[in-house]
């Protein structure tokens, strides 16, 4: 029975009208981001080469300028002196390894590199595309269960013999399922016409993982890192939107939540508000997975966030389990 | 006989946000047997769509329980609802999608053995895909949308989205259909085109129906039973076939004569039975078998009968009883009598039949108001 439930939900969610107008528009936006890549909105900035004086010499120059930060009565934020680590973390990985007069990408927190390539291009455009697709993501996600508790369908439905976990359940994994497909057509159709447009980059990258561990790896994993980040996002965003829809039967409600976070998120981070040396901005970020991902204190931030998203699928599925459907 | 749906004490209190309680069913207990069409029947607000809504487990009960086929709603939800189908309220159907792809999503929520079991013969060879076309295809034909499955539902008309509607709700036959309000904003092709697909439906599949309607007239052509509800309280429970019997199961027989005393007089004489005169109509209370030989003896006796007619109450006159009296009007019938006995105190004080045609009863009620 869920299987064939599941099944149906999915069908549902495929409307051809609305596939059709999201297919047109996601096409115009991907070359309205790919003509305006190509200019100087997106500054280029070429891989670096290191010899062993200039990296002793940056090396000094960095711990200094952490000492000065950490000493009693600096006004140096809690940010910026992890921004420095980073980069010291970077740079003794490369002393260590000896990768002297090699062309790096340093993909840290402190460094934007838009080298105009086949890579970044994917990584960067991906990251304008997906607001569209959260956006629908969020449509469809508020819209699961609240629309059809509006329209009356869901009397129908529940006239049916499955229980109502099994409701939610197939509904959820269909609007999930559903919005990955789209984001995988998205990211295809991204990737082909940034590698017809720009060429590969045959140079290698040093990525710094939750601001401990540096990897080197070809270029071409910033493509991978980028679907998993773009795509998480988006998921912990539909879930959110589906949950908070679910829970207040209400279709606006479940858009706007998750949309209005970010803002907060920007405002608080305005603000700088800061409570026992933990800033409010840094917590929002806690929330959401495209941040998660980037945070220094992944092992605290990833649970937390998926505890958030699961207490908030646990209470759809309690809430529609026990409240009335008049 | 086993019942098909058993409601014990049923009843649904809803708190508002000041605290205050609002009794929506109050303690309401009926069965609906094997076969059985009962209409539900109540004002706006009576806690009609509110029973309906706790027997399909939609609203949860404060007190009392729903028994299904034996299952309890309460307790083995699926079990119980596996024999139920139907409307609640009205067929809301996916808008956007055509008839044929509503039938088939519901359709993919059906149980295959559900599935056999309605179509009857030559299945077992049947894939689940190519059960639910064929039933699809058969609950199409039996509702008349064959021609136009493939348009999108918000181009049809009411009447069509109602028989959609149970067109889905027959994609397995159920035990019980429970319809709420199916004929409401139809036109009297459409209320007729309901009333044909149920009749179908009950005599082919020998269903039991529960259904629910402001209707009153459609209801006393369509139902065996009707169960009155008023302000959350079941208020009567009458056989409709059995509307033109009495309290103690008579029929009324009413005759017009030349000699209304001495038609009653004979009558009691004879046979015994309770007469009353009103006018030139003389009213009997008889068994239904007794109705020939009063008349024969009424002949042989010499008397006059210009007219012999078994009076029969419509539903219409038990349903504004029961609502009036659960209301605290009392009893409408008594609320009319006054109308009789002015009417009897009109003939008396001047003998005179000629001012009772039916336009002049306004005067006379406007005479007892006065009076009261």
């Amino acid at each position: 029975m869920f299987g064939r439930l599941f099944l149906g939900e999915l069908k549902k969610l495929f409307k051809v009208k609305t596939v059709i107008i999201f297919t047109a528009f996601i096409i115009v936006l991907l070359f309205i981001a790919l003509i305006a890549y190509g200019t100087d909105i997106f500054p280029e900035l070429d891989a670096k080469k290191y010899n062993e004086s200039e990296l002793k010499n940056e090396l000094m120059n960095l711990k200094l300028t952490l000492q000065i930060a950490n000493s009693a009565g600096s006004m140096v934020a809690n940010e910026e002196k992890q921004l420095i680590k980073n980069k010291i973390l970077v740079l003794e990985y490369i002393k260590e390894n000896e990768l002297y007069d090699q062309s790096l990408h340093l993909n840290g927190e402190d460094e934007q590199l838009f080298s105009r390539t086949a890579e970044t291009a994917t990584s960067t455009i991906m990251e304008i595309l997906i607001v569209a697709v959260v956006i629908y993501g969020l449509v469809l996600g508020a819209s699961a269960i609240a629309s059809e508790i509006k329209d009356g369908t869901m009397k129908l439905v529940l006239l049916r013999p499955l229980t109502r976990n099994q409701l939610v359940g197939a509904k959820l994994l269909a609007t999930v399922t559903y919005v990955v497909a789209v984001h995988m057509c998205v990211f295809i159709l991204c990737l082909i016409l940034s590698h017809i447009v720009y060429e590969k980059d045959q140079t290698k990258t040093l990525y710094l993982f939750n601001s401990s561990v540096v990897y080197l790896a070809p270029r071409s994993a910033l493509i991978g890192i980028s679907y998993f980040v773009t795509l998480l996002s988006l998921l912990s965003k539909t879930v959110l939107a589906f949950s908070i829809g679910t829970i207040t039967r209400n279709r606006i409600i479940g858009i706007a939540v998750p949309l209005l976070e970010p803002i907060l998120a920007s405002m608080l981070s305005i603000l700088n508000t800061t409570v026992r040396n933990l800033s409010f901005s840094v917590v929002i970020q806690w929330f959401d997975f495209f941040t998660v991902i980037n945070t220094n204190n992944f092992y605290v931030s990833f649970p937390m966030l998926i505890l958030y998203i699961g207490g908030l699928i646990l209470g759809a599925f309690i809430v529609f389990k026990k409240r009335d459907i008049s | 006989m086993t019942e098909v749906l058993k409601v014990v004490g049923l009843s649904k209190t809803y708190r508002r946000r000041h605290g205050e309680e609002i009794c929506a069913v109050n303690n309401i207990s009926f069965n609906i047997y094997p076969g059985e069409i009962v209409g539900f029947l109540g004002p706006n607000g009576a806690g009609k769509s509110t029973t309906i809504k706790m027997i399909t487990g939609l609203v949860s009960p404060t007190a009392g329980d729903i028994y299904i086929m034996g299952h309890s709603v309460r307790t083995e939800k699926i079990a119980a609802i596996t024999h139920v189908s139907g409307i609640i309220e009205s067929p809301d159907l996916y808008r956007e999608m055509s008839g044929y792809n509503n039938l088939k999503y519901f359709a993919r929520l059906c149980s295959t053995e559900a599935l056999k079991v309605s179509i009857g013969a030559n299945v077992q060879n049947l894939t689940r895909r190519q059960l639910e076309e064929r039933r699809i295809f058969e609950v199409l034909e039996m509702v008349g949308l064959s021609q136009r499955k493939n348009e999108q539902v918000k181009k049809y008309s009411l009447g069509m989205k109602q028989r959609l509607g149970i067109a889905q709700a027959m994609l397995t036959v159920p035990k019980l259909l429970i319809l709420d309000e199916p004929a409401n904003g139809l036109d009297p092709t459409g209320i007729r085109s309901i009333r044909e697909i149920l009749k179908y439906f009950c005599n082919q599949y020998n269903l039991s129906v529960f259904i629910s309607s402001h209707l009153l007239t459609e209801m006393q052509l369509l139902c065996d039973r009707a169960l009155i509800i008023s302000n959350g309280v079941i208020t009567a429970d009458r056989n409709v076939n059995e509307l033109n019997h009495d309290a103690e199961g008579l029929v009324v027989i009413k005759m017009r004569t030349d000699e209304p005393m001495g038609v009653a007089t004979h009558i009691e004489k004879t046979f015994g039975f309770k007469t009353n005169v009103e006018g030139e109509h003389v009213r009997v209370h008889a068994p239904c078998e007794s109705i020939s030989q009063i008349s024969k003896e009424l002949i042989i006796a010499g008397f006059n009968i210009y007219s012999l007619t078994e009076e029969a109450q419509s539903l219409e006159d038990i349903y504004f009883n029961s609502v009036s009296v659960a209301k605290g009007f009392g009893n409408v019938t008594e609320m009319n009598m006054p109308v009789n006995k002015t009417t009897r105190d009109y003939l008396t004080k001047d003998n005179d039949t000629s001012s009772l045609a039916h336009g002049d009863l306004r005067n006379i009620d406007d005479e007892h108001e006065e009076n009261v």
